[in-house]
């Protein structure tokens, strides 16, 4: 702590600067599960791809799919343009695939569930009824005691390792048409909504992480919205890795419907150990016209320890096309988590008067890196997006916003409105902002500003001077710095990004 | 390439490094992120192989030079009128001038200990071929050393009648508390590849304005390299009205603590094959330096504007206050405005920011206007000179005003 008291700026209280330092420490979610696992064998070839394709008795369609992406993937090599410095990843030391031994067969009750599956959901807070579902228990009741409770209703598809655990009030969806499955069900069940949507927003061969996911992806989410439905719950899906040396690789597919309407939360925790572990995510959102989706993340894999070491590396694709007429999307993403976040949530705004939002809030403490940001890419005429991007670093991070906004010649009256801004706690972080604007159109309009700085010290004397004592006005002020983001959430996650981002704070706000 | 035994040991061991450096870079490498918005084969492709074609000018874009007492130092077709140089030699007690020529064949010319520096702080991260190019090619240039507390005004005159290249490096070595201004006229059927080299000493003020006329027929590069020492003052203003691609590249190392620097750039492109790119890396090495960058590129008839610009603070420059601005006024179709404003940060106690717009004249402005009896035309003249007045505020010479504001109506005519 005695180094820590040395870095104390003026003007910030020591405790939170301790505080902020805490983050890394205070992580709750870093236990690990004692569970039998079935694992594929280690390293990465056809053959496991093969293997993995088989596990989820996929038609012969996706397996070709998944070997021309490996083919591919073989042939590329990792972009080396991030501002981020992490060891060189061993794929072959990986594991590409692990399923809990016990959901071999799918339990018919709660009794024959694992009891330890059941501790892990419990300590992860996830409430007792939801248990029953997220172990995939068969005929619970859906629903029906939360009406009595009038707590709002979150469905919830539960992914652990690399596959999905269960969903819950899938029968009530369905009975307005919402298709909400995990993705490996969705390609036996659904072929043909599969068949028809995925790789077209992010194709097989986007990038390098992309293209390994399309290979070796074993679950995720599917959701489809038909057409003039507003879904009348929160969509939600929880990934935990627990596996030691396993990657996590999930694919999300969400396909909102013309007219339709849906919010999808997307939460994520891993054990704390001491080895770097992967995930390499690919989401897809296809948005036809009228429809909207509102997609939020709160990304708090383990970060690693205050000296570095361990965490999850976070490299994900995540792009919404805006296909159809009025269509409209809207990415939140609270970024506190992983030791190397990689992620670029984009939109392609192709429909007429179609919008796209991007707000996020990307904390890093310790040794974490995060280089984050978006892309709008306008292509239809009157399309609209908003970028407002936080970033805060602390400790010895390195947090880069990196984001394109590009207007093509054709895309008469747009806009584009682009906000990021950086905080600096302690003089052994870096704070970097990469954007790219590149306007063709005459009738369109960019607008972009950005800051960096410390916690202005008039904001802070103005606090003093009302009686607020140091602390409380510290975490006043970095509330209020967040505050434009975390208003975006949906009110299920808010107050959960909210204590994260007041971790930073913790014991002096409430 | 050594060019001629005469050459002094020093700048062999250059030309030799920069001959390797040049073999190494991967001049067309597309992924570089240095050649983002603009490829280097339109520099250096058409330094050799093409080109552009030619247009016969009218109007008369000569600065008006009568009464002056200035110096004036020329250059013709890329070769230095030695003659210009007689008059600067008279004011010995103040100013020591040598040609290229002279130098490089002095093995202890005073410019041996500083040549090159410049250039070197700023290869990081790229290595700018198109300066190592320079080094390589050229034979000409003029070498300055402004002594202690010298106030003086400089204008230096490029001109080019015979499509020839005008590959010519600078040294300005300015030392403690002089008062500078350079004022550089670039001209004609030449086509241009500038390195200047600045050495800014304490106390030190520059201001180098660089006015590239419309009547340049060929492709222009210019790299600026500045190494600043304590409390020094540099401005570099940047005129392009040529409708030629032009890259103006200004690498500013701000060394010593409490520096202040600002770039501003004024970009004024009509024809789909101007380009008028802005490549500005500022450093900020010590506390309490101040930096802004403005740029303002007014678009038509399918013109291109680029901006690459980057603040970068170490860890020690605590206090640092940077600022960049970028605007693009899109006046047609078929323009880009393409631009990249960087922040590489790594002490806290600062502030530092940037904004970019980009867009058409303001309906409600011209509405104003025109609602004031001020027809559509006219209105539009005065909002795009209204647009570039807060560049033109940067400078206090009428002459340099009156001449960038004749420019700027000839183009709007």
């Amino acid at each position: 702590m005695s180094e820590i008291k040395l870095e104390a700026k003026e003007g910030i209280d020591q405790d939170t600067v301790e505080s902020v330092k805490l983050l890394g420490e205070k992580y709750k979610y870093g236990f690990s599960t004692d569970i039998d696992m079935d694992y594929a064998p280690k390293g990465l070839s056809e053959e496991i791809v093969k293997l993995i394709s088989e596990k989820n008795s996929e038609p012969i369609w996706m397996l070709n799919w998944r070997l021309e992406a490996y083919r591919r993937w073989i042939k590329m090599s990792e972009p080396n343009w991030p501002m981020l410095r992490y060891k060189n990843i061993d794929y072959n030391e990986q594991y590409y695939y692990a399923k809990p031994k016990s959901l071999k067969k799918r339990p018919k009750s709660l009794s024959e569930v694992e009891p330890a599956l059941l501790e892990t959901y419990a300590k992860l807070g996830i409430p007792l009824k939801e248990q029953e579902f997220l172990a995939g228990v068969v005929g619970s009741k859906d629903g029906e005691d939360r009406k009595e409770n009038n707590s709002p209703k979150v469905a919830v598809d539960a992914v652990f390792d690399s596959v999905s655990v269960g969903t819950t009030f899938k029968e009530e969806l369905e009975k307005l048409g919402i298709i909400f499955c995990s993705i490996s069900e969705a390609i036996r069940s659904h072929p043909d909504l599969v068949k028809k949507y995925i790789g077209t927003v992010v194709p097989r061969t986007d990038n390098y992480f992309a293209t390994l996911n399309s290979a070796v992806f074993s679950d995720g989410s599917f959701v489809y919205i038909p057409e003039g439905v507003r879904c009348p719950m929160e969509l939600s899906t929880y990934f935990r890795i627990n596996a030691e040396n396993t990657g996590q690789f999930e694919r999300t597919l969400i396909i909102a419907d013309k007219g339709s309407y849906v919010s999808y939360l997307e939460g994520c925790t891993a054990p704390m150990r001491d080895t770097n572990q992967l995930h390499a995510a690919v989401v897809e959102l296809v948005v036809l016209d009228d429809a909207n989706i509102k997609y939020s993340t709160v990304q708090n894999w383990y970060p690693g320890d205050e000296n570095g070491k361990g965490g999850i590396y976070n490299f994900v694709t995540k792009r919404a096309d805006c296909r159809g007429k009025n269509s409209k999307v809207m990415w939140t993403q609270i970024e506190t988590g992983s030791a190397v976040t990689w992620k670029y949530p984009s939109c392609i705004l192709r429909g007429e008067n179609s919008q796209g939002e991007f707000y996020s809030v990307a904390i890093a403490n310790n040794y974490q890196q995060a280089d984050t940001g978006t892309k709008m890419i306008h292509l239809g005429k009157g399309t609209r997006s908003r970028i407002v991007s936080k970033g805060i670093s602390a400790g010895k991070a390195q947090n880069t916003y990196r984001g394109l906004v590009n207007i093509h010649p054709k895309a008469s009256n747009s806009r584009n409105f682009t906000q990021c801004d950086s905080l600096l706690i302690g003089n052994k972080c870096g704070a970097h902002t990469v954007p790219y604007i590149e306007n063709k159109n005459n009738s369109s309009r960019t607008e972009h500003e950005a800051t960096t700085s410390k916690i202005d010290d008039d904001q802070l004397f103005y606090c003093l001077q009302r009686g607020i004592n140091e602390e409380d006005a510290v975490a006043l002020i970095i509330n209020g710095f967040c505050k434009d983001v975390l208003q975006a959430l949906p009110m299920e996650f808010a107050l959960e990004a909210q204590k994260l981002v007041a971790i930073s704070l913790e014991g002096s706000v409430g | 390439m050594c060019f001629d035994n005469k050459n002094s040991y020093w700048i062999d061991s250059f030309i030799k490094k920069y001959e390797e450096s040049f073999k190494k870079v991967d001049l067309l490498d597309r992924k570089s992120e240095y050649w983002r918005f603009a490829s280097p084969s339109i520099w250096y492709d058409n330094y050799i192989n093409k080109k552009l074609p030619s247009e016969k000018q009218i109007e008369n874009f000569s600065f008006n030079y009568d009464g002056m007492t200035d110096f004036f130092i020329k250059f013709k077709d890329g070769m230095l009128d030695i003659s210009s140089l007689t008059e600067l030699n008279k004011d010995e007690k103040n100013i020591e001038v040598s040609s290229y020529k002279d130098a490089v064949t002095n093995e202890n010319h005073w410019s041996s200990k500083k040549f090159g520096l410049a250039q070197t702080n700023a290869e990081k991260p790229y290595k700018r071929p198109l300066a190592l190019f320079n080094g390589l090619d050229s034979r000409e240039g003029v070498f300055i050393k402004f002594k202690k507390g010298m106030r003086k005004k400089f204008h230096i005159i490029y001109e080019g009648n015979e499509q020839k290249k005008s590959t010519i490096r600078n040294l300005f070595d300015f030392e403690e508390d002089v008062d500078i201004t350079i004022i550089e006229h670039f001209y004609g059927d030449s086509k241009y590849n500038i390195v200047s080299e600045f050495f800014n000493d304490k106390n030190s003020k520059i201001e180098h304005i660089k006015i590239i006329n419309q009547d340049i027929t060929d492709t222009f590069i210019y790299h600026l390299f500045g190494n600043c020492q304590k409390n020094s003052n540099i401005k570099a203003i940047n005129f392009s009205f040529s409708e030629n691609p032009v890259r103006n590249e200004v690498n500013l190392h701000l060394e010593g603590p409490e520096c202040n620097a600002t770039v501003a750039s004024l970009g004024f492109g009509q024809k789909a094959t101007s380009i008028c790119d802005n490549t500005v890396f500022i450093s900020h090495q010590e506390e309490s330096s101040k930096s802004r960058q403005i740029i303002k590129n007014a678009l038509s008839g399918g013109a291109k504007a680029i901006f690459q610009g980057k603040i970068y603070v170490s860890s020690v420059a605590q206090k640092t206050d940077g600022y960049q601005m970028s605007n693009g006024l899109i006046l047609t179709d078929n323009c880009q405005f393409l631009v990249k404003p960087e922040l590489e940060i790594y002490a806290d106690d600062v502030v530092c920011s940037h904004g970019s717009i980009s867009g058409t004249l303001n309906d409600d402005h011209l509405f104003y206007l025109q609602s004031r009896g001020i027809p559509l035309l006219e209105a539009q003249k005065q909002l795009i000179q209204a647009f570039f007045a807060e560049i033109l505020n940067e400078i206090n010479d009428e002459k340099v005003i009156n001449h960038i504001q004749k420019q700027i109506s000839i183009k709007l005519a």
